[in-house]
C-alpha cells in the first residue's frame, strides 16, 4: 500500500539532493567576483525600474475567482472518471447537467466581457 | 509509517509558525503552502487519496492563487504588524480552548444530532463515522477514490448537482461585483 509511494520518496529525494548539492558545489569550486549587476534579479536582462512589491490591478483577483470556480468543477471530473464505465448512461447525463449548468455560467462571464482583459 | 506521520506533522507545524511569524506576508502564504501541502500528504498517508488531490488542486493551486493576489492587491508594504497586546492573549487562548475541544470531542466520537450531543466510543458497533456499509478495508480495497465517486454519484446526487448551481451563483456573483464597480470609476 504504502511502498506503492517509494518510488516518489526516491524522486523526492533526488530533488533535493540536486537542489542542495548544485549551489553548495558551485559555491566551493567555482570562482567568485561579486559585482553589483550580479546581484540583480536578471543579470545582463532588463534593469528593474522599480520595487516589485507594488499594488497590482483588480482585475486579476477576478480572474483568479473565475479560476476556483472553474478548479472546483474540474474535481469533481476525477472521482467521475474512475466509475464511469459502471455508472453508464446515468454517469454520463448526471455529468452532463453538471457541466451544462455551470456552462451557462461561462457563457455569461463570456458575454460579460469578465474574460476580456482591458 | 507512524515515524512518516510524525515527521510530516511536524513540518506541516513549522510551517504554519512560519506563516505567523513570517516578516513578510508574501513568505507567509509561501509557508502557507507548504502547511496545505503537508497536510494533503497527511491525507495520503491515511489512505484517502481523493481528499489528497482535492487539497493539492484546490488549497494548494487556487485558493493560494487567490491569497497571494489579495496580498498584490492591498499595498504589502504597508503593513501594521498586530501588537501581543491583552486582545491577542484572548484570542490565543480561545484557540487554545476550541483545539482542546476538538481533541476531546474526536477521542469520545461525540456527534451533535437532532437529539443534540451523544458521546459514543469510538469502534463501537454503532460508530457514527461508519455510515458506510462497508468497513476500512473494503474501501481500501476497491480503491478510496472509487468508494467516493460511488457516493457522491449515486447516493448524493442531488447535493452534487446542487454544487454545479452554487458554483453557477460565485461565478455570476464574482462577474457582477467587479463589474459594478468598474463603471462606477
Amino acid at each position: 500500500m504504502l511502498s506503492d509511494y517509494a518510488p516518489i520518496l526516491v524522486f523526492l529525494g533526488i530533488c533535493v539532493a540536486f537542489a542542495v548539492g548544485v549551489p553548495t558545489l558551485s559555491a566551493l569550486l567555482g570562482p567568485r567576483h561579486p559585482s553589483p549587476a550580479k546581484d540583480l534579479p536578471y543579470e545582463s536582462g532588463i534593469v528593474p525600474r522599480e520595487t516589485a512589491r507594488r499594488r497590482f490591478s483588480v482585475s486579476f483577483y477576478v480572474t483568479a475567482m473565475l479560476f476556483i470556480i472553474f478548479d472546483v468543477e474540474s474535481i469533481f471530473l476525477f472521482p467521475w472518471a474512475t466509475i464511469v464505465r459502471q455508472l453508464k448512461v446515468f454517469g454520463i447525463v448526471e455529468m452532463g447537467i453538471f457541466i451544462v449548468t455551470l456552462l451557462v455560467g461561462l457563457a455569461y462571464v463570456w458575454r460579460k466581457g469578465a474574460l476580456r482583459w482591458d | 509509517m507512524t515515524a512518516l506521520i510524525a515527521v510530516v506533522m511536524a513540518l506541516a507545524a513549522i510551517s504554519a509558525i512560519g506563516v505567523v511569524l513570517s516578516p513578510q506576508t508574501i513568505y507567509s502564504a509561501l509557508s502557507l503552502v507548504v502547511t496545505v501541502t503537508m497536510i494533503s500528504v497527511l491525507f495520503l498517508l491515511l489512505n484517502a487519496q481523493f481528499l489528497f488531490a482535492v487539497q493539492l488542486i484546490i488549497y494548494a493551486g487556487a485558493v493560494m492563487v487567490l491569497f497571494v493576489f489579495i496580498i498584490a492587491l492591498l499595498n504589502p508594504e504597508a503593513e501594521d504588524r498586530p501588537a501581543l497586546d491583552y486582545r491577542a492573549m484572548i484570542g490565543l487562548a480561545a484557540v487554545a480552548a476550541v483545539t482542546i475541544l476538538v481533541f476531546v470531542t474526536a477521542r469520545n466520537g461525540i456527534t451533535y444530532g437532532s437529539g443534540g450531543f451523544r458521546g459514543q466510543q469510538v469502534g463501537a458497533a454503532s460508530n457514527p463515522y461508519h455510515t458506510f456499509a462497508f468497513g476500512a478495508d473494503a474501501v481500501n480495497a476497491a480503491g478510496n477514490v472509487q468508494t467516493v465517486a460511488g457516493q457522491l454519484f449515486t447516493t448524493y446526487l442531488l447535493p452534487f448537482e446542487i454544487t454545479s448551481l452554487l458554483l453557477l451563483v460565485a461565478a455570476i456573483g464574482a462577474v457582477y461585483l467587479t463589474r459594478r464597480t468598474k463603471e462606477a470609476a
